[in-house]
């Protein structure tokens, strides 16, 4: 049986039939080809993930910018811009756990852009408060050591009472996980000052952790 | 952090007390995360999102845009540092196999080669054997660039692929005299969303079957067009210093590549 190609006209000997049928590339770019095959799985999984978190970027760069728009656009691109070089990393974090890197990873873009820009959280006195000295527990207080027991939920539910200045402290240090020198040069103090404002806004918040357990009991 | 031998390292600047407080530091960052999320939630009840609204209909396709040329770039480098090099080493191989078995042409860096196959239909009295098989004589070789669908599988001994011009639904190839250099002619594919124009002004038109497709033949001094469709693309195809019948096994010769 023969069948001619309306395409060309050859025919053949051998029962086939001619399907212009293309197998793929060969010769040297055969790999190439294969290899050039777009791979969207990153794109679209990082694309998913701004349409996804996008209003807690928008609202964490507020907290940072919020006089500024221009600036809350380039920390929310920016922040993207290194969400996508974490991509791998992003993807191995644990669902439930996404936000907080993404939160993260803008405080981070935030705090480097404030720290650029030289512009300093001077809307808060970062100096160690000479009342503060006095009321941190001595080595002596020896019940307290003994007897106290503060957990981490302690802390946690201890940390609203704070005031603005020592939460930032603490977010600077065991969040962001800023160098001390890095803390002085955000808040506009020197080194040694900001590891004792550190310290003290850690032991005022067990103070308080501990004060507050201790009515707790006594009740 | 670990060590090459996986015992933990405490980072100079991190004390035990550090590193205890920063794993409260990771509880509270999730617990304000939960806050922050927990706000938006509310935000979108109340319907006070205007202003985020606002913020991102000025801000998604610029951001959007950024993920995808950031990883358009990754891939081009991750080809370029990593898949290329090993690339070249199997496709040493390949080329040194395929010079000695024979048979199939190896293409210059500059153009892919695409294989043409044919179905051989064996029928035997209990069964049809059925196999596709290379036909060498029909495969032929494309520009590097080319980002069409189609492309012609004849192009006059005289001439050769020259500039390619690849844009989303418009791609265009000249075709150019191999002993002048000059620009002989050019092959387009078109999809619905380009517009084309060809002069026809005190030009002959008469209508042709390209294939199992409509179109027309313009011809105007020595020159000659064809422009027709199949359905899903549009061509157009301008040759001057060849004749018609030229012109029209060109782009019956025309095949779908992708």
């Amino acid at each position: 049986m023969r069948v001619a190609n309306p395409f060309r006209s050859v025919e053949y000997s051998m029962q086939n039939f001619d399907m212009n049928q293309i197998m793929g590339l060969s010769g040297t770019m055969l790999p190439l080809s294969i290899l050039l095959i777009e791979n969207d799985e990153d794109r679209q999984f990082l694309t998913e993930q701004y349409l996804q978190y996008r209003p807690l970027m928008y609202k964490i760069a507020s907290q940072f910018f919020s006089d500024n728009f221009a600036e809350m656009e380039d920390a929310v691109s920016s922040a993207v811009e290194r969400l996508c070089k974490k991509c791998e990393t992003l993807k191995q974090v644990e669902c439930n756990k996404r936000a907080s890197y993404i939160v993260s990873t803008v405080r981070n873009v935030c705090l480097s852009r404030l720290r650029e820009i030289g512009r300093q959280r001077r809307n808060r006195d970062y100096t160690p408060d000479a009342d503060v000295v006095d009321s941190i527990p001595s080595p002596e207080d020896v019940q307290g050591i003994v007897f106290d027991r503060v957990f981490a939920s302690d802390l946690l539910d201890t940390f609203p009472e704070l005031s603005e200045k020592d939460k930032d402290l603490i977010r600077f240090r065991h969040i962001d996980l800023l160098g001390y020198d890095v803390i002085a040069q955000q808040v506009g103090i020197t080194e040694i000052a900001a590891r004792t404002a550190v310290s003290r806004a850690k032991s005022k918040l067990e103070r308080l952790a501990m004060n507050k357990k201790r009515v707790e009991n006594d009740d | 952090m670990m060590t090459d031998k996986g015992k933990p390292v405490i980072p100079e600047d991190r004390s035990l007390e550090d590193r205890a407080y920063d794993l409260f530091g990771e509880m509270l960052l999730q617990r304000e995360t939960a806050a922050a999320l927990a706000g938006i939630e509310a935000e979108k009840a109340r319907g006070d999102t205007a202003e985020m609204d606002a913020f991102f209909a000025k801000q998604d396709v610029k951001n959007l845009q950024r993920i995808q040329r950031h990883f358009r770039r990754h891939r081009a480098r991750v080809f370029f540092r990593q898949t290329l090099p090993r690339v070249g080493q199997i496709a040493a191989v390949i080329i040194a196999v395929v010079a000695v078995a024979g048979g199939v042409a190896i293409a210059t860096s500059h153009t892919l080669r695409v294989q043409v196959m044919q179905l051989l239909v064996n029928i035997e009295e209990e069964y049809t054997e059925l196999k596709l098989q290379e036909d060498p004589a029909a495969s032929f070789d494309i520009p590097a660039e080319w980002g069409g669908e189609n492309y012609p599988s004849f192009i006059p001994d005289d001439l050769v692929a020259g500039m390619v011009f690849s844009y989303p639904d418009n791609n265009s190839v000249e075709l150019i005299d191999k002993r002048t250099g000059a620009v002989r002619g050019e092959f387009s594919e078109y999809g619905a969303d380009t517009e084309a124009n060809i002069d026809t002004e005190d030009a002959v038109q008469e209508p042709v079957t390209i294939g199992l497709n409509n179109g027309f033949l313009v011809k105007k001094e020595t020159r000659v067009s064809l422009y027709w469709g199949d359905g899903r693309k549009y061509f157009v195809l301008t040759i001057s210093d060849h004749d018609e019948s030229t012109a029209i096994r060109i782009a019956e010769s025309v095949l779908r590549i992708k």
